[in-house]
């Protein structure tokens, strides 16, 4: 496998505390290992791109910023699609995040933060090196439009796709339009326009009953006065005002996460934002309302008419095949899946992953008994060569050695956040994170594996109580972690060294003071 | 007579279910002893260990006797066959692992009920006990293997005729729910539903339906988290499995796959394992999961 590392000064801010120079110096067995300032400076992207291509590398670990920054900015995004065009599989486009987990949390202790980076380069390298390519499908995408919700960004972004010549469906739970009153001078011509248009059909009194598939193919299942409607659409967006019941019923059917005030997390560089590809969420709060709704609407139908233009949209596989050869066809995925997207073939006794289905949130993974299923992008592998190289700690540290597993959703982007929140409470380099997809893919071995390499304790954070994305990935942890107690406690390992915390993405301060006190905690009884 | 097949049996530290179980072949006993000539045995007087062509060794090792023996064996013998579950897995003799060595050997000698001026045996002609039980398999390299507690006698019978054949001995990937001829229903269904309202031992219903997954009639088996090829005997005889055949091979342990399997799909009673988690889910397995034994003391920082 031809493996190539690009370490980001970002700006200085990673240089500032690592000697980014020094750390590329012993990296030079890799195919291709190149420093640079910024990934999102044009210069250095076509340096890149141009290693990339000289090398035919086939995997690329991208150091420096947070994996999210790089599907949410625009020019980040077309670093994904350029690596993608130059033949590196989207799955073994990795990334280590110096810049939040490693450069701002310990800039006081610049030794330690070299080994702590030297060991989150390694386990991004052991994902590039173990992580499978993802097959892709390819879908010609519907030019369609669902609009969930008509709070002025709905109608906004109705009217707007109207004009752009797509087909649009307008749902609303409610018999009368959600716009505030004090709003309908502005949005009366876009409501009269959506009402008079031919490609536009209004649902009203409607709910969301199903929806499967992916970016370009959804299939939507919609709940109305006369019965139930199927259609098909490209792309979604949900514009449902301050309806905070509707928004928790959404999102058990379209993945995205919500803050602890029940808000659909939209990150501020990407207004119409969202978990999954080709549905956008346009909620925004505080400031001039209606220029911030119809900000979002544009943004939100530019982001998703950018993708359904396009003539062909691929998306991936996240979850392996399954592996007939182990697979005795027990059905417990067919119970752990939120989504429905297994079944068993009882003639053949095996079970069956519907793709349309499948969000690649790793709870059947996770659950399967016999290991017939793998996560595409957390392959268990990967994951057991991972916990390995983190127990190698950092060197001369007396601190008590933590693995941090965090959730993709709220946990990783809490652990983001805590590298700036503005709290005296801080956490040692001997926090080693490590972040899965999902809650549900944190498999019991692994903790116990984490406790046989030498871990002192492990810390599961995850999203709160009904925030997780995949509905029950966060409760399905607990549930298993509660069980798997008892097992720590037959080895006389003290359970205390296993905790879960519950976070909401906004929460780093939660986050800095829960790792600060089971520090502590470790700490007094190392002592003893 | 020199045509025929060397063998060797030995019984470390189990109980000679195995032994029993191999002469549970019956009829088919004078078919292998027609090919085969048992050179070492229990059953055998002989004190020397020969070379052989086979060997077949029950019983974890817990001892230095039991290690001594094993690596003898292995030298001697050009296939050796773990054969059973305590050579396979641990089995039940290293459930000891759960408790300091010590407190095993006080309670053995000195502090039963009818023990009386107790004393913990020693002398330099007693092999000394080992801190943790292991399988036969993490002390020495393993041709083929037979498990089950005991095995069964076809099975046994299939795997030897395969060794002398020079065939391949059968394999074993998939759960025990793919020999199992209960049918499922609510295991089936895509709802998040649990299976069952309680959890229940056998003895607590006053029927159990022969034809229904255990599961489903809330009775705890470890089918899902166990390796096939035992044909799934219990099940036939209307009881659940206990896990007897190990983990599938796919997995790392048996017990942390059955917290991740049933801990999803049953209610928060049976979540405890009926209050034993460690006695379902390691009862044959302990010296192979990932932390095979207790901790006796953490690393000072």
């Amino acid at each position: 496998m031809r493996v190539g590392l690009f370490l980001s000064r970002e700006d200085g801010a990673v240089s500032k505390v690592l000697d980014v120079d020094g750390l590329a110096r012993s990296y030079q067995h890799l195919a291709a290992c190149h420093v640079v300032d910024s990934f999102f400076g044009h210069g250095d992207h076509v340096g890149v791109m141009a290693t990339v291509r000289e090398h035919c590398l086939e995997a690329v670990v991208l150091a420096g910023g947070a994996p999210s920054h790089y599907e949410e900015v625009l020019f980040g995004s077309r670093i994904l699609d350029d690596l993608h065009g130059a033949g590196v599989n989207p799955n073994r486009v990795v990334f280590a995040n110096l810049l939040d987990l490693v450069a701002l949390v310990h800039a006081t202790d610049p030794l330690s933060a070299a080994a702590k980076a030297r060991l989150l380069l390694d386990v991004a390298l052991a994902r590039a090196e173990l992580a499978p390519a993802t097959e892709s499908i390819s879908v010609r995408p519907w030019r369609a439009v669902l609009v969930a919700g008509t709070s002025p960004a709905g109608i906004v972004a109705a009217a707007t796709l109207i004009g752009e010549g797509y087909h649009v469906t307008v749902l609303e739970p409610h018999g009368e339009p959600r716009a505030p009153a004090e709003h309908w001078p502005q949005l009366g011509a876009a409501w009269t326009a959506v009402l008079l248009a031919r490609r536009a059909r209004i649902l009203m009194e409607s709910r969301l009953v199903d929806v499967s598939g992916h970016v370009g193919d959804f299939e939507v299942v919609a709940a109305t006065p006369n019965g139930e409607e199927r259609f098909t659409v490209g792309g979604i967006i949900l514009a449902p005002g301050d309806d905070m019941e509707w928004i928790a019923e959404l999102r058990g059917k379209l993945r995205f996460a919500t803050d602890c005030f029940g808000q659909a997390i939209t990150s501020s560089s990407r207004l119409g934002g969202c978990t999954e590809r080709g549905v956008c969420i346009v909620q925004p709060r505080g400031g001039d309302r209606l220029a911030l709704e119809v900000a979002g609407a544009n943004a939100a139908v530019l982001s998703l008419t950018a993708l359904l233009d396009r003539e062909e949209i691929d998306y991936p596989l996240l979850v392996t095949h399954v592996d007939e050869k182990v697979c005795g066809g027990c059905g417990t995925c067919v119970k752990t899946c939120a989504f429905s997207a297994s079944h068993i073939d009882t003639a053949r006794k095996i079970s069956v992953i519907d793709a349309q289905r499948c969000k690649g949130c790793g709870n059947c993974v996770t659950a399967c008994p016999t290991g017939a299923r793998d996560l595409v992008q957390d392959p268990s592998v990967y994951v057991y060569k991972a916990i390995d190289v983190l127990s190698r700690g950092i060197p001369g540290s007396r601190d008590p050695k933590i693995l941090g597993i965090f959730c993709g959703a709220c946990g990783e982007a809490a652990l983001r956040v805590a590298a700036t929140c503005e709290t005296e409470l801080e956490y040692p380099p001997s926090m080693l994170p490590l972040v899965l997809t999902c809650g549900g893919a944190v498999d019991t071995e692994y903790v116990l594996k984490a406790f046989a390499s030498g871990f002192d304790g492990v810390a599961l954070f995850v999203c709160a109580d009904g925030h997780c994305r995949n509905s029950v990935g966060n409760t399905d942890m607990i549930r298993r972690m509660g069980v798997l107690r008892e097992v720590l406690r037959s080895r006389r390992i003290d359970d205390g060294r296993l905790r879960v915390f519950q976070v909401c993405p906004n929460e780093g301060d939660v986050v800095r003071r829960d790792l600060h006190e089971l520090i502590g905690e470790l700490r007094a009884e190392a002592g003893r | 007579m020199a045509s025929r097949t060397t063998v060797a049996t030995a019984w470390l530290q189990g109980c000679s279910g195995c032994h029993i179980s191999f002469l549970d072949l019956n009829e088919a006993l004078l078919d292998v002893l027609a090919r085969v000539d048992i050179r070492y045995s229990p059953i055998v007087d002989i004190k020397e260990i020969p070379e052989v062509d086979v060997a077949l060794v029950e019983g974890a090792v817990g001892n230095e006797e039991n290690e001594h023996v094993l690596r003898e064996l292995r030298a001697k013998a050009k296939l050796l066959v773990a054969f059973g579950t305590c050579a396979c897995y641990g089995g039940v003799t290293s459930l000891r692992n759960l408790t300091p060595l010590g407190e095993v050997l006080d309670r053995a000698y000195v502090s039963t009920e009818s023990t009386v001026d107790g004393k913990v045996p020693r002398g330099a002609d007693i092999p000394a006990i080992q801190p943790w039980v292991r399988a036969v398999r993490q002390v020495v390299e393993v041709d083929a293997t037979i498990p089950g507690c005991p095995p069964l006698p076809s099975i046994i019978l299939k795997t030897v005729l395969a060794l002398l054949d020079g065939k391949p001995v059968p394999q074993r990937t998939r759960n025990l729910c793919a020999e199992c001829d209960r049918h499922k229903e609510r295991m089936l269904v895509a709802s998040r539903d649990f299976i069952a309202d309680s959890v229940y031992s056998p003895h607590e219903l006053e029927t159990i339906d022969p034809d229904l997954c255990f599961l489903e009639q809330g009775v705890l088996c470890m089918g899902p988290a166990t390796c096939e090829g035992c044909e799934a005997r219990c099940m036939k005889g209307n009881m659940p499995c206990r896990g007897c055949m190990g983990p599938p091979p796919g997995s790392l342990e048996q017990g942390a796959k059955a917290i991740n399997a049933l801990s999803a799909i049953l209610p928060a009673g049976a979540l405890m394992f009926r209050d034993d988690v460690v006695g379902v889910g390691y009862r044959y397995s302990m010296p192979i999961s990932v932390i095979p034994h207790i901790v006796s003391e953490r690393r000072k920082a």
